[in-house]
């Protein structure tokens, strides 16, 4: 009995001993060897112990020998040691926590491994400083024709309507292809024809300088775009060639041909469409000398825009939906270095565009009391033709000097026509207008820049432009005539306009030890502007006193400007003022005036960190008048301008301030930017106002009430890493407030609100089958004097799958749903989209087979205002052809 | 007989040591932004090559940094001392048997041959993972040479090996930056078995050194550098920054 209890009692000890003395062991080490199947060592194995949540405890590697020791501090009972060799099958055990011998036999892997690419996640978003770099791939979804299609896409990155891009709020300056430019500040012709499929990457680089000598002094607020290619398109020239056609005589075709190789950097596009796609639809050609120092709310061009085109757009839809137009558009850029000191950079295009539109109108004024309805229907041809050429040499002596000039030429002829009936309860009247306008223009500029030791800086530049734009209008109208009593038959007008424009300009810049950046600024301007009107009916010409037919002024303009930047660790602080001098003479009126005016600036850039940043901004903008301000009511312009019979100078005075945040947070693939802007104007100083005429439109004289207006931009676009998701989302919201009053006295005082938001998600999965799904809705409304005058709503649910069975093979459809109301219609239409694409391997050549199906109303009223068509169904095919690769060196 | 005996086993043992199968061939993206000298960022293209016992990285690119807008600190004169055209190219061999570690370092436009130790960073494996291409990564941080560095390594690429002389985790370093954002190596691909590969040590200039002499010499340089441009600027008066492209910085010491 006693020696059973004996037994009893040393094995309940030897049974505890085993269970729980081994938790007295805090230190412990596994050692072992690892071999192969034929029992031969493996070097270079990585042992790991990990614990049940799988975090790593300890690792070792094997030597020579194979053999391996870890040593660690036990926590758990229990751990899991795992053996990993390159082209082994790794195995894994559960181990007690206790000091033992562990040895492993390794199979070898039975597949051979072939040559296999993994490719890295190519974040689609890089931040570098100045620069966000974007990976085209990870945004394209196969759909994209130009390099416009893909910018839509990038988060931060909108474009508008007529082609304008802006990144994170702020108009980009220029494109560039692979750090050179093309076409100047026309970098629509780039964005609306290069082909989507060239490109590797998109770099937005904010605070681009346009002058390397500069670098370092100039202060900067440009944002540019880079666009990198293809590897193999940066060796050789290469070009793609597109031919469509469709239903309905529908065609499209488009060339390109570059080439990036050594001295010689050329660039062709031919592109020719009636399908509304429009391949330049604004110019921004300013011609004038810019003022790199000026800010965001400043525009210091000393002459307004030269060549403008505004196509009427409808928020929501694309212009390719109920345009029908046709044009074609030729266009070269070359740059050349010459030598190592000499570059000559040239470009020339032309344009021809018959953007036949036809839209309905309807207005209601009021009219001395009374309601005057006017509704017109214009069919507009848009810009025939349009030519455009540069020239501009650079020479740099050394590495301190630049010397450079340029030289521009531009010219248009466009027509419009107009058919116009209103009605009051005094008359009825109907008329017709027919306008065409011829514009030419020249510019010669000479530039000096001169980088002196201890960074600093001069700059010399003197500029010419001589613009010329004759107008011819034929008006029929029996209100006319009543207003000419004398005047028989039709009224034909001429118009001639002439601008003569002499500047020179300097910049002092430089940077203080301290890391402050300055730059005094001094420019002087000298205008001459005539204008005349003939009017002419079938009996002769027509003359009243009350309506002045010639004007000529000539106008000088001086301006001081001084402004600093400067650094302070996180935060760069920015301010200016500019102090400017204008004398206005206008001879046939005996009318002299003059002008001081001020223009502060002030912001700030706070980088909060490498992700965010904050950025502020004001500036208040006094400008001189210019010739439309003096002449309107002197001549008669158009249809609508001709009855009012005021003179007056405006000097209208903006406000701008600007808020905005953003976060570029790569590693976790988010970036947001929001922006909000408010924007006040007035038109304080009104002189001479002299009203005549008892037809006087409201609302078209100057006011001298503010206008107000308040703007919200949201930019968010997220990578659900988890899910697999692209998802985007915009939104904006706008309150614009306008005030008119005559003689002081208010008139009329409306605002107009919008709101519009975007969602978009787009699926990334590896497999064949991919999906799109989106929601889009647009709002806005006017109010007058507490009375809604009507709204417009826009709501778009968008529907689509993409499937890539092979690497041959690409389809994709989309469906989109369009619901347009306002206060007294309602349209509804559905569109159909669907794409075949056939890549044959090896060949050069793509098949495309596209559809774009109309299901619903084919015309939308908008706004109240306007009656657009629709565009009927249209089928497509396409055959692209990758032009051949011609290597040759310059 | 004999001797052709033994050439032919040497050549198989020379053949296993140095010219053994390369596993795997990663293209890295190398960024280099110093915060004291804007004008001096790189931006290059890396390559690694690694088998179970050696690795071998090297710049295969040109600095690629556009030279297109003026950086917030980029007020000195843009005088830039690049890797010259001497045809050595900068590369990291490291031999985890012998744990020796060969480099062409640079004191300006002159690259040396140095010879060291690997020494393996104290890395600490956080609980943190994300993926990185197809392989999901894990993440490690540890101090070396005067930095923290954070890396992400795989352990479904059982390999020691990284970019540059980051190294010594249970898995292959795919990412890897320092705190200070100065220094980042981002993946790009990866080619397993790739074709026509060796790992050797690359072209160097002049015999060995070791690391301590090669620090030595390297401060004596960036000395007498900076009393040269001293001298020439003083006519100038002040106002001006000498700074100088240090990837690893001055301190190659203490490990």
């Amino acid at each position: 009995m006693t020696l059973r209890f004996l037994i009893l009692g040393l094995c309940l000890m030897a049974f505890l001993q085993e269970t729980f003395g081994q938790h007295k062991e805090l230190t412990f080490s596994i050692q072992g060897k690892v071999t192969n199947s034929s029992s031969q060592p493996l070097a270079g194995g990585i042992l790991i112990i990990s614990k049940a949540d799988s975090s790593i405890v300890s690792y070792a590697t094997t030597d020579e020998k194979g053999e391996y020791t870890l040593e660690l501090e036990a926590d758990t009972s229990h751990y899991l040691l795992t053996v990993n060799n390159l082209g082994y099958i790794s195995q894994s055990r559960w181990i007690m926590a206790r000091s033992q011998t562990q040895h492993f036999q390794l199979e070898q892997e039975p597949t051979q491994l072939r040559q296999v690419t993994v490719k890295g996640d190519l974040l689609p978003i890089r931040v570098n400083e100045d620069t966000t770099s974007f990976s085209v791939q990870k945004f394209a979804d196969g759909t994209e024709r130009v390099v416009e299609d893909i910018l839509k896409k990038l988060p931060g990155v909108r474009v508008d309507d007529k082609g304008g891009i802006s990144f994170k709020g702020k108009p980009i300056d220029k494109i560039l292809l692979e750090g050179d430019e093309f076409f100047a500040k026309n970098y629509r012709i780039l964005s609306k024809n290069l082909s989507a499929d060239l490109l590797d990457k998109v770099e937005a680089i904010e605070n681009a300088s346009n002058t390397p000598l500069l670098k370092g002094i100039e202060r900067s607020d440009k944002t540019v775009l880079n666009l990198k290619l293809k590897e193999d398109r940066r060796k050789t020239a290469f070009g793609t060639a597109d031919l469509a056609a469709g239903l309905t005589r529908r065609y499209e075709g488009r060339t390109t041909l570059f080439s990036l190789v050594d001295r010689l950097k050329l660039g062709v596009i031919g592109s020719a469409n009636n399908t509304g796609k429009n391949p330049v639809p604004e110019l921004n050609y300013d011609l004038g000398n810019e003022n790199p120092n000026a800010s965001d709310g400043q525009n210091q061009h000393p002459s307004r825009p030269f060549l403008q085109a505004q196509p009427i757009a409808v928020p929501g839809i694309s212009a390719e939906r109920f345009n029908q137009n046709r044009v074609w558009l030729g266009a070269v850029n070359l740059n050349l270095n010459i030598t190592s000191k000499l570059k000559v950079k040239a470009f020339t295009y032309q344009l021809s565009d018959r953007n036949t539109q036809q839209i309905s109108n309807r207005y209601e004024y009021l009219l001395e009391g009374k309601s005057l309805v006017v509704s017109d229907t214009q069919r507009l041809e848009i810009r025939p033709s349009l030519r455009v050429s540069q020239v501009a040499l650079e020479y740099t002596p050394n590495q301190t000097t630049l010397l450079k000039w340029r030289g521009n030429w531009q010219g248009q002829r466009d027509g419009s026509s107009y058919q116009i009936a209103s009605h009051n309860p005094d008359f009825s009247e109907k008329l017709q207008q027919w306008m065409s306008t011829r514009q030419k223009g020249i510019q010669q500029e000479l530039g000096y820049i001169h980088r002196f030791p201890r960074n600093r800086a001069l700059t010399l530049d003197a500029y010419y432009q001589h613009q010329n734009r004759p107008q011819q209008l034929l008006v029929e109208s029996g209100r006319f005539r009543s207003l000419f009593p004398t005047t028989e038959g039709n009224v034909t007008q001429r118009i001639s306009n002439e601008v003569q424009t002499y500047g020179v300009q300097t910049r002092w810049m430089g940077v203080f030890p301290s890391k402050q950046k300055y730059a005094l600024l001094g420019k002087g301007v000298y205008l001459s502007e005539g204008l005349t009107s003939g009017l002419n009916t079938e009996a002769g010409s027509v003359t009243d006193s009350l309506y002045r037919n010639q004007l000529n002024y000539q106008k000088w303009q001086g301006s001081l400007e001084a402004n600093t930047a400067i650094p302070l660790g996180r935060l760069d602080f920015y301010a200016g003022i500019s102090l400017n001098f204008v004398q206005l003479k206008e001879q046939s009126l005996g009318l002299r005036a003059k002008f001081v005016f001020l223009n502060p600036m002030i912001g700030f850039t706070y980088r909060i960190n490498q992700e965010n940043k904050l950025r502020a901004y004001y500036s208040r903008n006094q400008s001189q008048p210019n010739a439309m301000d003096l002449i309107n009511g002197y001549v008669l312009t158009n249809y609508r301008a001709f009855q009012r019979g005021y003179a007056g100078l405006n000097r209208p005075q903006s406000d701008v301030f600007t808020f905005s945040y953003s976060n570029s947070d790569w590693l976790r693939q988010f970036s947001m930017h929001t922006s909000v802007t408010y924007l006040s104007e007035k038109s304080p100083s009104i002189s001479q106002v002299l009203v005549n005429d008892q037809f006087t439109f409201m609302g078209q004289v100057p006011s001298p009430a503010r206008n107000e207006s308040y703007e919200l931009a949201s930019d968010l676009s997220k990578y659900l890493s988890a899910l697999e998701i692209n998802s985007t989302l915009q939104l904006n919201a706008g309150w614009n407030s306008y005030q008119s009053a005559l003689n002081s006295a208010l008139i009329s005082k409306g605002a107009i609100r919008s709101l519009g938001g975007k969602l978009t998600l787009r699926t990334a999965f590896d497999g064949i089958v991919n999906f799109e799904v989106g929601y889009e809705d647009h709002w806005s409304d006017v109010q007058e004097l507490g009375i809604s005058l009507g709204y417009n709503r826009l709501r778009k649910p968008i529907a689509g799958i993409k499937m890539t069975p092979s690497k041959s093979w690409y389809f994709i459809t989309t469906s989109e749903w369009t619901d347009l109301r306002n206060n007294t219609s309602q349209n509804q239409f559905y569109f159909l989209d669907a794409l075949v694409r056939f890549t044959p391997l090896r060949k050069r050549v793509v098949y495309e087979l596209s559809g774009k199906n109309l299901l619903g109303s084919p015309t939308a009223t908008y706004s109240q205002l306007s009656n657009f068509l629709i565009s009927q169904s249209t089928y497509q095919l396409v055959a692209r052809y990758i032009l051949a690769r011609v290597e040759f060196n310059f | 007989m004999k001797k052709i005996l033994i050439i032919i086993i040497y050549l198989l043992v020379f053949s296993k040591s140095n010219g053994q199968n390369v596993v795997a061939k990663v293209l890295y993206r190398q960024q280099e932004i110093p915060k004291q000298n804007a004008a001096a960022k790189r931006d290059v293209d890396c390559i690694l090559l690694f088998n179970s016992s050696q690795s071998l990285y090297y710049e295969a690119s040109k600095n690629r940094v556009p030279n297109l807008k003026s950086g917030a600190n980029d007020n000195v004169e843009n005088v830039e001392f690049d890797s010259g055209n001497d045809g050595l190219v900068f590369f990291n061999y490291q031999d985890y048997q012998s744990k020796k570690l060969s480099s062409n370092e640079a004191i300006f436009s002159r690259k040396y041959f140095v010879q060291e130790k690997i020494v393996v960073p104290k890395w600490v494996i956080t609980k943190e993972y994300k993926k990185i291409g197809s392989f999901k990564c894990q993440k490690a941080k540890a101090f070396y040479r005067n930095r923290n560095y954070m890396a992400w390594f795989t352990t479904e690429i059982p390999s020691l090996a990284g970019p540059w002389k980051l190294q010594g985790l249970p898995g292959l370093i795919l990412e890897a930056e320092s705190e200070d954002g100065e220094v980042k190596f981002l993946f790009e691909s990866l080619i397993f078995n790739p074709k026509n590969e060796k790992i050797a040590i690359l072209k160097t200039y002049g015999k060995p050194m070791t690391l301590a002499d090669f620090v030595e010499i390297r401060k004596k340089v960036l000395r007498d550098t900076k009393k040269s441009f001293e001298s020439k600027m003083t006519q100038f008066g002040g106002g001006y920054e000498f700074n100088v492209n240090t990837f690893s910085k001055e301190n190659f010491l203490s490990q």
